[in-house]
């Protein structure tokens, strides 16, 4: 079975991922943006100069696209390293842009939570920024891998940080890495005791040429309690496990780490530099650099990066054995970074490609039994059984 | 059991006929049936051969890692709702054109 490629509309870029430190204050062990060393050689943060220029170039996409709405994601390394008085000014700048073009805008920042006070919750809520926190669960396996440069536990920190977003009711979201060596029961007790009901666990960064272990009994697992959470009412919402969800409803994922969708992000380095998604760095030293940036090039012009452009192209020219699987589209072959080798570049499946099926596989098992057919007389009939009594099946005959 | 597609599902819709919906009573899965039930009566009601979906979401800024608005996330961030549908105004004197396309993406089968 080879399944029908859907094509893709070629829309402007107003949606940018910004790097203003490159840096961190803690040390994880398992970070992607430390496996490529040339992040060293670049400024430890984004200079007033690249900022401002930065922000020229914005508000040039903008008009030139007539764009309404643009986004931004602050990132680092930790980009609160970054200081309030440049998050607050970047934002101030970006309402004089929205004054002038009738634009809005989206802001949000990804950090480790160890820098976070009263000072940064102002900023946030002057500013409307929305903060996602990184915390691996509980302390013991958060501990494992998020230390800080001198060894030591990061989790106390982390949650210090969240009872202060708490305290001041700002909404936040959260980001886990899975560990597969937990069961994942430890990440929703953790978050449920902590009054947590909307995280993510997301899948370890890791090259075709790795050997991770395997994450498909945690997932699997882990959609069982996402299920169980939900059984009596909405209570309980796990990104990764609703995405694969909804892409085998034959909805969307809303993620880039699966589903079959181009892989379009820009990344803005502190120099200025632009480049393509952060994480692809994982390939090695030097992999995502281009000699594309912002003071010489403008925004849209990345989609003339080679490096940019071998990325999306990758993310669509999936390999041979995805374009054959029965979950090509819900999947998408996996992550884009999870798909390089330094035989094939990104033509592979996922390093996960066993466990993502096993997972999507073991999804699709329950849809066939809870999703119904509901038909106006009341009756319900089983998807699964639905289709399976269809002798001659018209889904067939369309291919699908 | 092949995936369930919109197709699939269109499908097994139109065996059933008029009225026929798709539910769960998981509270997780009706949620994420929604906008697919939305997606499918948009199909029937254009009377459209196949049902197509707005990949353009995807194809826009706001998906990576983490990051969500209304249309999509980037994995390395997590926002709620803060709005964000493909976002192009028409430009000034025009009533439409290129850039001003509703979303519109390939088939989903």
């Amino acid at each position: 079975m080879v399944a029908m490629l859907p094509e893709f509309v070629n829309a402007p870029i107003n949606y940018l991922l910004v790097k203003v430190a490159a840096r961190c204050n803690i040390d994880c062990s398992y970070c992607y943006w430390f496996r490529d060393k040339s992040v060293y050689a670049k400024p430890k943060l984004m200079s007033p100069a690249v900022r401002d220029q930065l922000l020229r170039r914005v508000e040039e996409q903008i008009v030139r696209y007539s764009l309404e709405e643009f986004s931004l994601l602050l990132h680092g390394g930790e980009p609160l390293l970054w200081g309030i008085g440049n998050v607050c000014h970047l934002a101030e700048d970006c309402r004089s842009i929205s004054d002038r073009t009738g634009c809005s805008f989206a802001f949000s920042l990804t950090t480790n939570g160890v820098l976070l006070d009263d000072g940064w919750l102002d900023c946030f809520e002057q500013n409307t920024i929305h903060v996602t926190l990184s915390i691996d669960g509980p302390a013991h396996i958060h501990d494992l891998h998020r230390r800080t440069f001198q060894g030591g536990p990061t989790h106390a920190l982390v949650e210090r940080a969240i009872r202060l977003l708490q305290h001041r009711g700002t909404h936040f979201g959260v980001l886990a890495v899975c560990n597969p060596a937990y069961h994942p029961k430890e990440y929703v007790e953790y978050f449920a005791a902590v009054g947590i009901d909307e995280f993510d666990v997301l899948l370890p960064d890791a090259t075709f040429d790795d050997s991770p272990p395997s994450i498909g009994k945690f997932y699997c697992d882990l959609f069982d309690l996402w299920l169980d959470g939900n059984r009596e009412k909405r209570g309980l919402n796990i990104r990764s496990v609703e995405n694969m969800v909804a892409a085998l409803l034959g909805g969307q994922s809303k993620s880039e780490e699966i589903g079959y969708a181009p892989q379009e992000i820009c990344t803005i380095m502190t120099d200025g530099g632009m480049e393509p998604l952060d994480v692809l760095r994982i390939a090695g030293d030097g992999s995502t650099r281009t000699s594309f940036n912002i003071f010489e090039n403008a925004i849209e012009e990345i989609k003339d990066e080679p490096r940019w452009k071998a990325a999306r192209d990758a993310s669509l020219n999936l390999s041979d054995k995805c374009k054959q699987c029965r979950y090509m589209q819900a999947c998408g072959g996996g992550y884009l970074p999870h798909r390089f080798s330094e035989e094939n570049g990104h033509d592979n499946p996922s390093v996960y490609c066993e466990d993502l099926y096993g997972t999507l596989s073991h999804i699709q098992s329950v849809l066939e039994k809870q999703v119904y057919v509901s038909e106006p007389s009341g009756k319900k009939i089983a998807i699964g059984e639905v289709i399976e009594s269809t002798e001659q099946s018209p889904l067939q005959a369309q291919g699908a | 059991m092949p995936p369930l597609t919109l197709t699939v599902l269109a499908s097994v819709l139109q065996m059933h006929g008029a009225g026929a919906t798709i539910t769960s009573g998981n509270k997780g899965i009706e949620d994420l049936l929604a906008p697919i039930r939305a997606q499918l009566q948009e199909g029937v009601e254009s009377n459209a051969p196949s049902v197509k979906i707005a990949l353009n979401n995807h194809t826009k800024g706001f998906y990576a890692k983490g990051f969500y608005t209304k249309g999509g996330f980037f994995k390395a961030s997590y926002m709620k709702s803060v709005g964000a549908t493909p976002s192009v105004r028409p430009a000034l004197g025009q009533s439409g054109g290129e850039t001003a396309k509703p979303p519109e993406g390939g088939t989903h089968r």
